[in-house]
């Protein structure tokens, strides 16, 4: 699988993740902001710790800022590029 | 009586501490935490002596354990530190005994008053509004912010006598020496825990067409662990705080420039100590695990941790970021509808005031380099 590949994929569990907390459909794009799409605060924690159980992975303390989960974009970054996930 | 918990081998650092800090909210019965680092314990001692009541306890304590290993502790990212001037490992005994009197003496009131005057200059260089507010904080302003939901072990309500012949008749004929707690009845208010709802309530319902920032002082009360109290934690003590509300990025640009001011004046006053960010003490354990997580990750809090010279610490100021929270609260919007952000800068008053005695000493003659050191400082003056 390319590397492309995986990322597309990487984002389709992430956009089915964040339905499952959202607890409905939402067209989400890869830079529509998570806040605006209905994830609070909270949410996001909960999304946190989805992604490390589902992928068995722990977050360093360093990547645990806001910025690296605003959209789609930025946490399949972090994800594929630093976590290895979908590799 | 006296009991030990072994904890998990993970509570260390952080997490150790806030386990630490919350023990004794689990009950009144506790009178006394210690940790010992040989063991890995906590060591509790107990105003019972009875079996069952260490059950229950023992089942609270599991409790917090249970949750707090769940719970994500992120690690304090520190934006200034200056302990490293200090050499604190060979630090003095404190210079002042802890204090136990319940009152300040002329010259510690002289003091207190000078340090609350350099934070009010913080304040008037942003232009801020002075205000001052009654101490008596409303239950509907209450309902608003949230205080009593997210903090309740920090809440003091207000009662009184109702106003009623019989009633009050009853008390002055009867033999008892106090007054019977239900003839009390609860007012709906509270003793302010911080000054800044008032500022809230103020602007509420308003549509702002420029930034606004407000500065008041108070006596603000808090519920503190009893056996915790001194002159850093107090039940009843003095705050300023600095508000400002606008949009989103003035706020965050305000909360930095006066951080970096107050860190100036910090260490101008020849004080020891470093900004962090930090979390609130979160009282329910679903909140320490999300909201506290949050406010780490979001940056949406910094303290200014003083060092004392016997190796305590105490947060003698913090930086707060609400982003839209209390103006969607208090309904505070823009000219266009939208929702404004907000920030207030807190300062413990008595909390300075001893950090000062600690770190420069009891005597009015030690104050005066200090002092003086503030006099020539020309972003002080």
């Amino acid at each position: 699988m390319s590397v492309l590949e995986s990322k597309q994929r990487v984002q389709e569990e992430v956009i089915l993740l964040i339905q499952k907390i959202l607890n409905k459909e939402v067209e989400l794009s890869a830079d529509t902001p998570l806040a605006e799409a209905g994830l609070d605060s909270m949410k996001i924690i909960q999304l946190i710790s989805n992604f490390e159980r589902q992928y068995d992975i722990e977050f360093e303390d360093d990547d645990l800022i806001v910025d690296n989960f605003v959209n789609t974009s930025k946490i399949v970054d972090l994800l594929t590029t630093k976590y290895r996930v979908g590799a | 009586m006296k009991k030990e918990i072994a904890l998990p081998q993970n509570f260390t650092g952080g997490k150790l501490e806030e386990f630490l800090e919350r023990l004794p909210y689990v009950s009144e019965v506790i009178t006394e935490v210690q940790y010992v680092p040989t063991t890995h314990q906590a060591e509790l001692k107990l105003g019972t002596n009875e079996e069952s009541t260490w059950q229950v306890l023992q089942g609270m304590v599991e409790e917090l354990i249970e949750t707090l290993k769940e719970t994500r502790i992120i690690k304090q990212k520190v934006v200034f530190d200056n302990t490293e001037q200090f050499d604190l490992s060979t630090e003095e005994q404190a210079k002042t005994q802890e204090r136990t009197e319940n009152f300040y003496s002329e010259a510690y009131i002289q003091l207190r008053d000078l340090l609350d005057g350099l934070l009010y200059k913080v304040a008037q260089k942003y232009k801020a509004t002075i205000r001052e507010y009654p101490t008596l904080l409303t239950a509907e302003n209450m309902s608003k912010n949230n205080y009593h939901k997210n903090f309740p072990q920090n809440v003091y309500a207000v009662s009184s006598l109702p106003h009623n012949y019989n009633l009050i008749k009853q008390i002055r004929e009867s033999d008892s020496s106090s007054i019977p707690h239900d003839m009390f009845r609860s007012e709906g208010s509270y003793l302010q825990p911080c000054i800044c709802y008032h500022c809230y309530q103020e602007i509420g319902d308003q549509m702002l067409n420029r930034p606004v920032v407000f500065s008041g002082k108070g006596q603000c009360f808090r519920h503190e662990i009893q056996w915790k109290t001194n002159q850093f934690r107090r039940n009843e003590f003095t705050m300023r705080e600095i508000v400002f509300v606008g949009e989103s990025d003035w706020v965050m640009e305000t909360r930095e420039r006066i951080m970096n001011d107050v860190w100036h004046l910090f260490e101008t006053l020849g004080l020891c100590g470093r900004v962090v960010t930090a979390r609130d003490p979160f009282f329910h354990y679903d909140d320490m695990k999300n909201k506290g997580m949050f406010q780490m990750m979001s940056n949406a809090k910094y303290e200014l941790e003083a060092h004392t010279t016997t190796g305590k610490t105490s947060s003698i100021a913090s930086f707060n970021y609400c982003e839209d929270l209390l103006c969607k609260k208090f309904n505070i919007t823009n000219e266009s509808g939208h929702l404004l952000h907000s920030g207030c800068v807190a300062f413990g008053i008595d909390r300075w005031l001893a950090t000062f005695i600690d770190r420069i000493g009891n005597q009015p003659e030690q104050w005066s380099e200090a002092i003086r050191n503030l006099e020539r400082d020309e972003v002080v003056q």
